[in-house]
Formats: structure tokens, C-alpha cells, sequence
């Protein structure tokens, strides 16, 4: 039996195009914050899985092992099989791959455990019911007292969120709805386990958490600008850029200079480098010729193999620019710029 | 005499047996050996003292989270707020928060590991401790059947915290466990409360079959069992296979996310679904005192085990089952879990090796390809730093027999042909009971008619979501 899950997974891989290491998707579905893994996220267009898998070593290498006895795996050059590829093909696959939200890094599994814990304690609250509560997740917990100190109508709120869910939900339909409604928590009802998720929808458990990842994700983004339920993400932010990143970069936009930013910060030149890379990635406007020289910018995108990021024989080619430059064009043509 | 206490601060009328005389000798002062079945409210018996006393900070060491977690939970429940938790989960800063307040609070929880921190020992040797609780105090013994290295320093970090009075607690504890108990953590002629391990409502089924026919069985047997019910397997693989052919059915184990794993406490606490197949992982602290059946589908490791995994059954008192499924060969699992547990002698003899010529304990890891985090790994890691090699492999080798002996003993349970609460008792060093209604040796037991519970159907999500969000 081929999940649409098993499909994602393989999907991602694909995107990796034999360029990088099972260990760099690994870090990927873990959403490691390291500069290398960013930045596979980025070019690989792996950003929507970027941390929607957390595993350990172990599951993941038995992950691996199960793709290559299936036949759908080559681990030597981590590149799908002809039927692996296949399975990462159809619409379906892509089109659940691109909504799950792993380019919003931690901001909607924190305004999920936010909202699913303040329903269930307000609604238990209402009704009188003891309750185990559904997320263990200390800043959440404290999240959710503070909000219900305050002086608020909230039973006049809580119709708001109830309708705002709905109609954002009514747009998304099933099996997206379902997966999302079923994990909430009410005074009554506990909220259903990503199986028993998956027995309503007739899908595997793991295709069932995707639903609910995907549903989840396009619920945030088709609430309106003004609605009620936007108080829950609070103070959170769906930026991709690194804390760190970002500090350089307010230090580059007060007209510092790269060895100015360095000294102040006291960091590694690498660091910094890793730091312009996410800002290449990440920003609208980025003053590329400030890094590279016209002229280089050009011989770069004209050598590069049109379906590669591979950045070695650019380099090898080339010898006068090194890596950091090379990924900084890099970055803005996969943005979508052009030089030549 | 503590009533006025109970009921103002718990909200109970009466004690349960044996608690009252549990809280008087510790209101006295006195060290304390308490071994009580799960469920027969020992949480209370160092809870109220501390009422009555009011002479500074109770600490527990409890080893596992979800029970701290639960303790917690309860506590906080009756609206007692001073009461916090040092444990891996907290960030540095919120145990510094704790530390720099300890007088705030009235209990405080940690782990082993957290009470071994010299910054936590020092902090906590100049606070006015009331008491030094141990929890699950068994794991203290190597000749307990969940000995955990941990635990045996406690002695000596009660010492340096200025050796407050201390209650020792546990559910299950033969003899030699108790003296062990008693000797390492240095307990001055404690008081001794030993409740019976009995547990009349408990009816003891034990059903030889085929492997083959076990899964059929099983199946009716569920069908059949007054329920809730919980079936306990000995691997999360097994819990998910047997969850998926089994109606109304659920798994719960180690492996799940924190919110799934809620999330099936939740139903299963709330009656929203009646079958439960687990790992051991799942009981500690769970409780629910209207499981009617427990049925292993594995046979567990020890007695001991084996009689906290069926006390989950019929806490309220009435009526329970508990009945094991054995097929010949069962016990392989087991044994192979043990071994499991324990480094192999040539990985020991590789480790000290390594280590003699100046290997580091990270890259001796990668060497054994072992995960750091791995018991396994800790374990070898604790025995190069106190054993020489000699007396390493010859402990692992002692350890793993008296495993295996205890594996035995749990064989016998099931292959007698003679009363089964007679042996579970004897086990424990205590005598025959008689009872009606005992085991299947005794005289046949019939499962009470049970009525089939009708689940409701799937309903549509925006029914679903009305539910939820409604006040009616």
C-alpha cells in the first residue's frame, strides 16, 4: 500500500536531485537552524517540510531502509528509482508537499498549542469539567493563564473563533476540515489521535498528520486581516531569517560594513557570511553588486546547469569567486532575478 | 484525628485503610518504610503531614516525569499552588527562578539526577526540609525488578542535605528489596507499613493456548471483558498491530507525541473509547479507578511488574479480571529484552579498552555505535568509572541472571496448576488468603453479561466543530 505521505517524503528527496546527503534532509525534516540546512531548505524548494518531520536518527535511517527495500530508493547516490519517482509525481503529492507550512518555521504549531489548549480550558471552565490538559507545553500553558486574566467578553469571543474557524475551513473543505476540527479538545470531546484521524479518512495515520499540517496552515492564511483569531499568534512571527541573521542585518542597514558588522559582534567571517547568505535568501531588495562584481554575477548564472545548485564546479570553473559569492547569486536567481 | 485536615485541604470525609497510621508516625517525626498497592493513597500519607506540621519544604524524588507531572497535576487541581518541579523539562532560568524561592513552596519535585546537581544539594541543605520522600523507592534495590543507578546515591545526598526525616514509598517490595531499601538510605528504625499485595476484587484468569491462537483469543476476550479494559503487550510495534485489529481500540506508548499521547489519556480516562493496548509505558500515574479488565497479551517480566500492570483493575473496589495469555516460548520476548538492557561482554571489554588508551566517552559511543542517550551506553559509562573490567562483566552477568530468575518466576505463575493469588502472595512473603471468586484454579470464572457500547458515528466537521464550541 502507497501512502500519499510515503509520497511526500519521496517528493523531497527528488527535490534534493542527488546534490545533497541523506543527512542534510535529515537536518531539513528536523529543522535545524544551521546555515547549511537553511539553505538546502531554500535552493531544494524544501521549505514547506522544513521541520514537519522531527524523527530521531534511528526512525529516520529505518525510514530510509524501508524506501529501498521498496524499491523506490538508490541510498549510494540518495536519488529515487524510476518507481520511486512515479510515486513523487502526481499532483496530489505536490500539491499536499506545498501547503504544509514549514516556511513559517515554529509560527503555527505555537498558535495551534495557544488555541487548542486555551478551547479546551475555557470551554472546560464553562462547563464545569475536570480536564488532562492537551498540550504539554509550558509557554503555552502560561500563554493561556495570562489571556484568560484579562477582562475580556469571552463567550462573545469564542462564537467569533468558532465562526471564523468555520468559514476559513468551508473554503479549505475536506479532508483538510476534518483533520483540523477532529484534534480539537472541547469540554466533551477529546480531540482524536492522528489514527483514529486516519480511520475516518481512510488514509494512514501519517497522511492524516499532513492533512491536518496542510489544513492547519491554509486556515492561518485565509483568516482575514481583522480577524479575532489573529490574537493568537501574538507576538509570533512566520519570518524565515534567523535572530542572529536579522541583528546583522539591522547592523548592515544602519550603513555598518561587513568588517564593522564583524567587529561589533565579535563573530567568525564565516558567520557573517552565513548571515548576508540568509539575507540574499529571505530579503525583496538585496544589493547583490555590493558582494560580487557585475560581471562575475553574469559569468555565474550563464555557467550554472539550469536544473542544478550544485555550487563545486562553478567554483572549479571560475577560481576567482569564492563560495559565500557563489551562493549569494545563487540566492537571488532562485528568487528569480536575472543578470545577463 | 486528622480529619478536619483532610477534608479541609483534600475535600475527603474518611481515610483509607492504613493511612491514618501511616501520617501519625510520620506527624511524629519518624522515618518511614511504607509499602502500599498502587492506588491505596500514598500520595496522601506525605501530603497531609505537611499541613499539619507546616515545618518547611516536603522534597519527593520520583523517577519518572508523568508521575510528577500527574502528582502535579492533582495537587494543583485542589488549588495548592506552592508546589514546583525540578526535572528535564524545565529551562535553566525556571529552575533558577525555583531555587532562589524555594520557601515559596510546600512540595517540591524532582528526579534523581535533578536532587544529585551539587547546586540543587547546596540550595537545598539550607532550606528547612520537613521531609525527604522517596518515591518508587524500590528502584533504591538492585534485587528490584526496575533498579535504576540513579537511585543509589539518594543515601548520601539525604545526608548532605542535612539528613531531613524520610519516608521511603513503594507499591511492591519482597523482603530483600525492603532491607535494601532500609539500608541504603539509612533510615533510623523506621516505622514499617506493609498493606497487603492482595487485591481481592481482582479475579487471576491465566489461559494456555497456541501462538497462533492467541490473536483469535484475544479478540474474543475483549469482546467479552467487562470493560474498560487494558491490554498490555511487550512492544510498541505489537501495541499498534493489536490496536488496529481490536474494536474500540487504542494504543498508547513511549514513542508518541506528547499531544497524541494526551490526547489517548484523555479518551480513555473520559470512557470516549474502552480498550487501551499499551507497553508498560502507559499506567504510571493514569488514574482510573473503573478499569474493569486487564489482560496481558505478553507476559511480563517480573511479579512485580506483572501486579502493578493488573492494580490498574477495579481501584474502586468492585469486580475485576485480569487475565494472561501464555503460549509456549512467550517468554523469549522477554528474555530478549533483557539482553537488550545490558551492554554484550565484548562491548565492555571494547569500552575499557578504548577508554584505558585515552578513547573520550563521545567518541567511545560512536566506536560501540551507540546512541549517548541509550540506557545502555549510561549504563557502561557508570560502570567504567566505579568497576574495573573484571568486576563489570561479572556484574552484568549476576544482573542478567537475577533477571532471568525473576523472568522464571513469572513462568511459574503462569504454569502452576495450583491457587494463583496462594503464589502472588507467597511472593511476597505474605500467607494464603481464601476467598470466593479467587482464580481459575480455585473454581471457573464467568465474565458478567456486558452491555456493547455504541459508538456514535463519524459526524460531519462542522457538527463536530459546533460541539465544541458550544455552551449548552
Amino acid at each position: 500500500m502507497v501512502h500519499l505521505a510515503d509520497g511526500v517524503l519521496l517528493l523531497a528527496i527528488k527535490r534534493l536531485n542527488g546534490e545533497r546527503s541523506e543527512r542534510s534532509l535529515f537536518h531539513v525534516l528536523n529543522g535545524k537552524r544551521s546555515a547549511t540546512t537553511l539553505q538546502d531548505a531554500f535552493f531544494y524548494e524544501l521549505e514547506p517540510v522544513f521541520g514537519q518531520f522531527p524523527q530521531t536518527t534511528y526512525a529516520y535511517e529505518s525510514l530510509l531502509k524501508g524506501l529501498e527495500k521498496r524499491g523506490w530508493l538508490n541510498r549510494k547516490q540518495f536519488k529515487l528509482t524510476e518507481a520511486g519517482d512515479m510515486l513523487a509525481s502526481p499532483e496530489a503529492v505536490e500539491d499536499l508537499f506545498n501547503r504544509l507550512g514549514g516556511e513559517r518555521r515554529d509560527f503555527n504549531a505555537t498558535t495551534w498549542k495557544r488555541l487548542s489548549l486555551f478551547v479546551q480550558t475555557f470551554m472546560s471552565k464553562e462547563h464545569e469539567r475536570t480536564f488532562y490538559p492537551v498540550q504539554a507545553d509550558r509557554p503555552a500553558e502560561q500563554w493561556v493563564k495570562r489571556l484568560l486574566q484579562l477582562d475580556r467578553d469571552w463567550k462573545v469571543l469564542m462564537q467569533s473563533f468558532h465562526h471564523e474557524i468555520e468559514i476559513a475551513l468551508e473554503k479549505i473543505g475536506d479532508p483538510y476540515a476534518t483533520a483540523v476540527v477532529y484534534r480539537f479538545t472541547g469540554a466533551f470531546e477529546t480531540g482524536l489521535t492522528y489514527e483514529q484521524i486516519a480511520s475516518l479518512l481512510d488514509v494512514d495515520a501519517e497522511t492524516a498528520r499532513l492533512y491536518f499540517l496542510a489544513g492547519w496552515n491554509e486556515l492561518l492564511i485565509a483568516l482575514p486581516e481583522d480577524a479575532k483569531l489573529r490574537g493568537f499568534t501574538y507576538g509570533l512571527s512566520t519570518e524565515r531569517m534567523t535572530y542572529s541573521a536579522r541583528e546583522s542585518y539591522e547592523l548592515f542597514l544602519k550603513g555598518y560594513s561587513f568588517q564593522q558588522v564583524q567587529s561589533q559582534r565579535r563573530l567568525r567571517t564565516s558567520t557573517i557570511e552565513d548571515h548576508v547568505v540568509e539575507m540574499a535568501m529571505y530579503l525583496d531588495i538585496f544589493p547583490l553588486d555590493q558582494f560580487v562584481p557585475a560581471e562575475e554575477i553574469v559569468t555565474i548564472e550563464r555557467l550554472r546547469h539550469p536544473n542544478s545548485w550544485a555550487l563545486k564546479p562553478i567554483f572549479e570553473e571560475m577560481g576567482n569567486v569564492s563560495y559565500f559569492q557563489i551562493r549569494l547569486v545563487f540566492a537571488r536567481l532562485k528568487r528569480g532575478e536575472t543578470f545577463v | 484525628m486528622y480529619e478536619s485536615t483532610l477534608k479541609r485541604v483534600f475535600g475527603y470525609d474518611t481515610f483509607r485503610p492504613g493511612q491514618h497510621e501511616i501520617i501519625h508516625s510520620v506527624v511524629e517525626g519518624q522515618d518511614v518504610l511504607a509499602v502500599m498497592p498502587t492506588g491505596a493513597g500514598k500520595s496522601l500519607t506525605f501530603q497531609l503531614p505537611s499541613y499539619i506540621k507546616n515545618g518547611g519544604l516536603t522534597v519527593i524524588v520520583s523517577p519518572l516525569l508523568s508521575l510528577i507531572e500527574d502528582q502535579m497535576l492533582h495537587i494543583r487541581e485542589r488549588g495548592e499552588r506552592g508546589v514546583a518541579r525540578l526535572t528535564s523539562m524545565e529551562s535553566a532560568e525556571e529552575k533558577q527562578e525555583i531555587i532562589n524561592h524555594l520557601k515559596r513552596y510546600r512540595f517540591l519535585y524532582l528526579s534523581p539526577e535533578q536532587l544529585a546537581v551539587p547546586y540543587v544539594t547546596r540550595a537545598l541543605s539550607n532550606v528547612k526540609i520537613q521531609m525527604l520522600v522517596i518515591d518508587e523507592a524500590h528502584c533504591i534495590s538492585q534485587w528490584g525488578h526496575e533498579f535504576r543507578p540513579e537511585y543509589a546515591r539518594l543515601g548520601e545526598l539525604r545526608k548532605q542535605i542535612g539528613s531531613p526525616q524520610c519516608m521511603a514509598v513503594t507499591a511492591t517490595a519482597p523482603e530483600s528489596v525492603k532491607q535494601d531499601i532500609v539500608e541504603k538510605l539509612a533510615l533510623f528504625s523506621p516505622e514499617q507499613f506493609v498493606h497487603s499485595a492482595n487485591r481481592p476484587e481482582i479475579r487471576l484468569m491465566v489461559e494456555r493456548l497456541e501462538k497462533e491462537k492467541k490473536l483469535e483469543r484475544l479478540k474474543e476476550l475483549v469482546r467479552d471483558v467487562p470493560k474498560p479494559a487494558v491490554v498490555y503487550t511487550a512492544t510498541r510495534r505489537e501495541a499498534e498491530a493489536l490496536a488496529f485489529e481490536l474494536d474500540d481500540a487504542l494504543f498508547y506508548h513511549g514513542g508518541m507525541s506528547t499531544e497524541d499521547r494526551r490526547l489517548v489519556q484523555s479518551q480513555f480516562l473520559r470512557n470516549e473509547v474502552s480498550v487501551m493496548v499499551c507497553t508498560s509505558a502507559f499506567g504510571m500515574g493514569v488514574n482510573k479507578d473503573n478499569v474493569r479488565s486487564v489482560i496481558h497479551f505478553q507476559i511480563p517480566a517480573t511479579v512485580e511488574a506483572y501486579m502493578q500492570e493488573i492494580g490498574r483493575a477495579g481501584r474502586d473496589g468492585e469486580p475485576a479480571f485480569a487475565v494472561l495469555l501464555y503460549a509456549d516460548g512467550d517468554e523469549r520476548i522477554q528474555q530478549f529484552l533483557i539482553d537488550g538492557q545490558y551492554p554484550k561482554d565484548e562491548d565492555i571489554r571494547l569500552a575499557y579498552f578504548e577508554r584505558e588508551n585515552g578513547t573520550s566517552v563521545s567518541q567511545l559511543s560512536r566506536i560501540l555505535r551507540m546512541n549517548e542517550e541509550d540506557p545502555k551506553f549510561l549504563l557502561l559509562k557508570q560502570m567504567l568509572s566505579e568497576r574495573s573490567l573484571q568486576e563489570a562483566l561479572d556484574w552484568v552477568k549476576e544482573r542478567r541472571r537475577d533477571r532471568y530468575r525473576q523472568l522464571g518466576q513469572m513462568m511459574d505463575y503462569a504454569l502452576i496448576r495450583t491457587c494463583r493469588r496462594d503464589y502472588l502472595l507467597r511472593y511476597f512473603s505474605e500467607s494464603a488468603i481464601d476467598q470466593e471468586e479467587c482464580c481459575d484454579q480455585c473454581g471457573a470464572i464467568e465474565f458478567p453479561e456486558t452491555t456493547r457500547i455504541v459508538r456514535k458515528n463519524v459526524t460531519e466537521w462542522r457538527i463536530r466543530l459546533t460541539q465544541i464550541f458550544s455552551f449548552e
